[in-house]
């Protein structure tokens, strides 16, 4: 299971592992801005964010069948987002590879772009492994 | 929602949240390209790295034959992540 969390104020909710909890994921995030008043310029990075993790996790650790827990947290100043899945094997989703986005258009590989944007967007990002489950936080202090 | 349509000047309008889950439906057009084409943004509220890997792909696959994709009316949030990805650099965007 992916679960997903969002002054002083949490959100948190549980998502399938497949590419169509996409839409649940925005109308999940939209309401906690909503409900916050949460500038709404922040929402693209917020939602991106998540998006490209979401489906790293989904891509990169299939072993499990359990859902995704996002949690959103926030205060006067900064969001703090979560997404944990829980009975995975250690692999480290926000390793950053080098994307050279200075290189001729014969050079470009498809592929590899979100978390090297996510890194762009996010203020930062932690990564933690424990007992068969990884924790992902992204931390975005928020735009006005 | 994703929508795509092609205009009647052949230009290819984008609208609404192109994420994971919209690709198939977006490269069902986008495979077709096979000449210069324009893109329309001004309608497209969100893009992920999803949907920008088909740009890149197409962009790739139009240069071997002397053509291209150009990008017109993109947002500012869309804006600043092309930039990020060094897109400004390998496309011509209005």
């Amino acid at each position: 299971m992916i679960v997903l969390t969002l002054m002083n104020s949490t959100g948190k909710k549980y998502f399938k592992r497949s590419l169509d909890s996409l839409l649940e994921i925005f109308e999940f995030t939209n309401d906690f801005f909503l409900k916050n008043n949460i500038p709404e310029p922040n929402k693209f990075a917020v939602d991106l964010s998540i998006e490209e993790i979401f489906t790293n996790m989904i891509k990169y650790q299939p072993e499990s069948n359990d859902d995704i827990e996002i949690i959103i947290l926030c205060d006067n100043k900064s969001l703090k987002i979560q997404l944990i899945c829980t009975d995975v094997k250690h692999f480290d989703v926000t390793n950053i590879p080098d994307v050279n986005t200075k290189a001729p258009l014969e050079e470009r590989k498809v592929g590899g772009l979100g978390l090297y944007i996510v890194n762009k967007l996010m203020d930062k990002i932690d990564y933690s492994y424990e007992n068969q489950s990884c924790r992902i936080t992204l931390t975005k202090i928020l735009e006005t | 929602m994703f929508d795509i349509k092609i205009d009647e000047n052949k230009a290819i309008k984008l609208s609404g949240r192109l994420d994971a889950s919209q690709v198939n439906k977006a490269n069902e057009v986008f495979k077709l390209i096979s000449e210069t084409t324009i893109i329309d943004f001004q309608e497209l509220e969100y893009i992920s790295s999803a949907g920008m890997g088909i740009f890149l792909a197409v962009q790739k696959r139009l240069s071997e034959s002397g053509h291209s994709l150009k990008l017109k009316n993109l947002s500012k949030h869309v804006n600043d992540i092309f930039h990020y990805a060094g897109f400004d650099r390998i496309f011509e965007i209005e």
